[in-house]
């Protein structure tokens, strides 16, 4: 089954850099949402049937601790995420792990984020 | 400053250049490399343990390839994306430098990068705190950690 994405960060080359390697990753995909802050995040997910969400944390408007604490707050849907940071401390990985969410501190190689998005959303919606 | 401070600040930019910006770094020693002027420029505000603000500065072949290499097709491309990319790294340098200067279990607030345009002066506001250059393929960088203790 095809994955639906929401890539939720502000800076547009980073969203860039995201779904490319979203899409040399092997994983089905769907449709691909783009968020340029946490506020226009929470609303495509209002609004939009999505299996796979990545947020930076730092965005204008609503960060993406905030965020994913909405989201999971008001749907009951299964949502694999994976939070990026240029903060990689222990208490921001902590505290996106409490959450139920993949940490990940940039800078990630390609790879990294991959794996990480695998983990989250479990080796079933990855081709070869 | 400190030569731990400067060797951190080096491993973190050389890092985000090579994973993120997709450049490589050439390792340090003489002759130093020259090629063009700094002159784009970001800026990263931090707040905490420690406060201070980090200053990149690229030449403009490396904001060139940067921009190209995350964006993952080849230019031209808009100000407003050549500055989004340089934004980004000096925000993951800023994050990663500061891990390595005072720890993981810091607690450290990053604000959003902005712009430096020419003219602007910001480098005086705090002691300078670590430094490091950096001879990339593309051109050069120099990264400047202005920072104190809260």
């Amino acid at each position: 089954m095809a994955v639906n994405v929401l890539v939720a960060d502000d800076s547009a080359v980073m969203r860039a850099m995201m779904i490319r390697t979203l899409r040399l990753s092997g994983i089905a995909l769907g449709e691909i949402h783009e968020a340029a802050d946490g506020g226009d995040g929470l609303r495509i997910l209002g609004s939009r049937s999505v299996q796979l969400v990545l947020i930076d944390v730092n965005m204008p408007v609503m960060d993406g601790l905030e965020m994913l604490k909405q989201a999971r707050r008001r749907t009951r849907r299964k949502m694999a995420v994976v939070v990026v940071s240029s903060d990689g401390s222990e208490r921001r990985a902590a505290a996106v792990r409490r959450r139920g969410a993949q940490f990940l501190a940039k800078p990630f190689a390609p790879e990294d984020l991959r794996e990480a998005i695998i983990r989250s959303l479990g080796a079933a919606h990855v081709g070869s | 400053m400190s030569a731990h401070r400067d060797v951190v600040l080096r491993t973190a930019a050389t890092r985000a250049f090579e994973e993120l910006g997709l450049l490589c770094v050439r390792q340090e020693g003489p002759p130093p490399r020259v090629s063009g002027a700094l002159r784009a420029g970001a800026e990263v505000s931090f707040t905490g343990s420690l406060e201070g603000h980090l200053i990149l500065r690229v030449s403009r072949g490396v904001l060139d390839a940067i921009t190209a290499n995350m964006l993952g097709r080849e230019g031209p491309h808009s100000a407003s994306l050549r500055s989004d990319a340089l934004g980004e790294l000096a925000n993951v340098i800023c994050g990663s430098a500061l891990a390595g200067c005072v720890g993981p279990s810091a607690r450290l607030s990053l604000g959003p990068p902005a712009r430096i345009g020419a003219g602007r002066s910001t480098e005086e506001r705090r002691p300078l705190y670590a430094r490091a250059s950096l001879d990339l393929e593309a051109g050069r960088a120099d990264v400047r950690l202005y920072a104190m203790s809260a």
